[in-house]
């Protein structure tokens, strides 16, 4: 059962600073002008406000450098599965949404990514809702209330002088169950996980989509820098990478984006995806075809980070659009 | 849930040198370590790791009933195999395995076979002739034919044991080189010309194929003229699978994994599938 509690914001400081050492605490933090998720070590730093972070919390599950393994110098292979408790407080709603999508890829199927499980498993999360969409967002067109999601175990909605906090799992209970909060009185009704169906979504026949598109023309300005899945939310792509360090050979998993050519290239020399026109259809495709084919989710939440941070003006909600015109 | 990226310790017993051409083949014969194991079936593959250096995908090239070791032919193409070519008996490598799915061994029972190899083409199919060359196996499966064609007489991996492929019952072998060499009394040729004149029941016979992509294209066109239907032309596809478990993003056709969905694929669900391999 879904609980409501009045949070005074001062109140929520020092909540948060008692839970600092029992946790790794990651919140909202300037870094210049920059808004970042990081560790903090001082509650002081926290910016819960209205802003949306450059990039997504995504990296304290799926590290963007992780030392998987260790292979010892007698020979011995050591696994690093560590997974500290953490708190990461302040996520948007659209980054909740993305990681139901992380999750489904990482756990679902025949195998599960320990590396990652863990790590969810020793997470709570506390979400954070939005007054306003920023420039570049579509949450909305994707379906996604901006307000409020369940996809957390402690949901926070700005109320001016505190937060209402709705706690929605047991991990979220439990974690509050020793600071003596206000209930709240609250109707269920005002808290709509969707507000609507998304507006922008593609519903095609893979191939059609694959071979009847203008990928060349839709693609035609991108530089291949692959900005866009490093502040992307959803995207999971990995290489290792093995690094000797003293005589030992340390395994790294290091993120990788369908954007670069050496993505899918092989040993042979042959290489599926040969120009950024297969590259980028790659893009578009796995986002809002393939994860859906295979998970049920559309890989894009409208956080607009992509579209902030390319240095050519590549604007996925365009291209979408245009395609949907196209299919019509 | 165990960690699937732990590889498990295993000991290169014997090199042994496949071509004579450029010497850039090697069978490597490997057994666990500590107790490991690796069960699997024809079809499937590996990550080889070399610590330092990296890891890549490979096909298992033994049969899956020997429980005393397992062995993969790799070619000298990379880091990781180059790395590897260097190696000798004795020395330790890293696998974790097995991955993907097989050759449908069950439904391929009662029909007879065409194996159509190119090259090294030949390796992840030599699990699946060797499974059915088996004599608990042999007689669940009708004639089997193979293509066998190879650059030149030198390029021919697993030449060794051709001689015992042929003794065995229901068995015909057709070698092919590409241009006629002194002393060679096999065809010349390539296996899409070939195949036309081989006698294929195309009723009852499921077509198996490996080798370079346009291969495998040329001789499947074939087939499905001839007769055969697509669901029983099979390949399998090389992608660059890091992870192996359907994670890492690197090896879809469209929505399908290499890793997870294939690499074993029929002729109908290829034609299905996007044109990116």
């Amino acid at each position: 059962m879904m609980a409501h509690a009045v949070v005074p914001k001062d109140r929520l400081r020092e909540i948060l600073g008692s839970l600092l050492g029992k946790y790794r605490l990651v919140a909202p933090v300037r870094e210049g002008s920059t808004l970042v998720y990081k560790e903090v070590n001082n509650v002081d730093d926290v910016v819960l406000g209205d802003d949306i972070p450059y990039k997504s919390p995504k990296e304290f599950l799926f590290p963007q450098v992780e030392k998987i393994m260790t292979f010892s110098k007698d020979g011995e292979l050591k696994p690093n599965e560590e997974a500290p408790e953490t708190i990461i407080v302040g996520v948007k709603p659209c980054d909740l949404e993305a990681l139901k999508v992380m999750t489904a890829v990482f756990t679902k199927g025949k195998y599960v990514d320990t590396y990652f499980e863990r790590k969810l498993k020793n997470t709570l999360l506390i979400g954070l809702g939005c007054k306003s969409e920023k420039p570049g967002c579509f949450c909305a067109e994707r379906g996604i209330n901006r307000e409020y999601s369940s996809a957390c175990d402690i949901f926070l909605t700005d109320e001016g002088d505190s937060f209402t906090a709705t706690v929605i799992s047991d991990k979220g209970r439990d974690v509050l169950k020793d600071f003596d909060l206000e209930r709240k009185d609250r109707q269920e009704t005002d808290q709509n996980e969707s507000s609507q169906a998304p507006v922008l979504d593609i519903d095609a026949d893979e191939n059609t989509l694959f071979n009847n598109t203008n990928w060349d023309g839709i693609s035609e300005k991108c530089l291949g820098c692959g900005t866009c899945a490093f502040v992307c939310p959803t995207c999971h792509c990995f290489e290792f990478k093995d690094v000797v360090v003293k005589g030992e050979a340390i395994r790294y998993r290091c993120w990788d984006s369908c954007m670069y050519p050496k993505f899918t290239l092989h040993a042979s020399g042959h290489n599926p995806r040969p120009s950024k026109k297969e590259r980028y259809r790659q893009r578009v495709m796995h986002k809002y075809l393939y994860v859906k084919q295979n998970f049920g989710y559309v890989a894009c939440t409208g956080c607009g980070r992509c579209i902030r941070s390319c240095p050519v003006g590549m604007n996925i909600k365009s291209v979408v659009s245009e395609i949907m015109e196209e299919l019509k | 849930m165990s960690n699937p990226y732990l590889p498990q310790k295993a000991e290169l017993v014997e090199v042994i040198q496949e071509t004579s051409s450029d010497l850039d083949i090697k069978t490597y014969r490997l057994k666990f370590l500590d107790g490991g194991k690796m069960d699997f079936m024809p079809g499937q593959f590996v990550e080889l790791s070399i610590p330092g250096i990296g890891e890549a995908p490979f096909g298992f090239a033994s049969s899956p009933l020997n429980r005393e070791y397992v062995e993969l032919s790799i070619k000298r193409v990379g880091l990781v195999t180059e790395a590897l070519h260097s190696l000798k008996a004795g020395a330790k490598v890293w696998i974790r395995g097995p991955f993907g799915n097989t050759f449908p061994v069950k439904e391929m029972e009662g029909s007879k076979i065409l194996i159509i190899a190119g090259g090294l083409g030949l390796a992840p199919l030599r699990p699946l002739i060797l499974y059915m060359f088996d004599g608990q196996n042999r007689n669940k499966y009708g004639d089997i034919q193979m293509l066998l064609a190879a650059r030149s007489t030198g390029d021919f991996i697993y030449r060794r044991e051709f001689g015992e492929w042929e003794r065995v019952k229901g068995t015909n072998i057709v070698y092919t080189i590409d241009r006629p060499e002194d002393g060679w009394n096999g065809k010349v040729g390539f296996p899409h010309i070939l195949v036309s004149e081989m006698d294929i029941d195309t009723a009852n016979t499921y077509a198996v194929l490996c080798g370079p992509p346009i291969m495998i294209k040329f001789v499947s066109n074939k087939l499905v003229g001839l007769g055969l239907p697509k669901e029983k032309i099979l390949t399998t596809l090389e992608m660059r699978m890091t992870c192996g478990v359907g994670k890492c993003g690197k090896c879809n056709i469209g929505h399908q994994y290499v890793c997870i969905d294939g690499p074993v694929f029929n002729m109908a669900q290829l034609s299905e599938m996007p044109d990116e391999y």
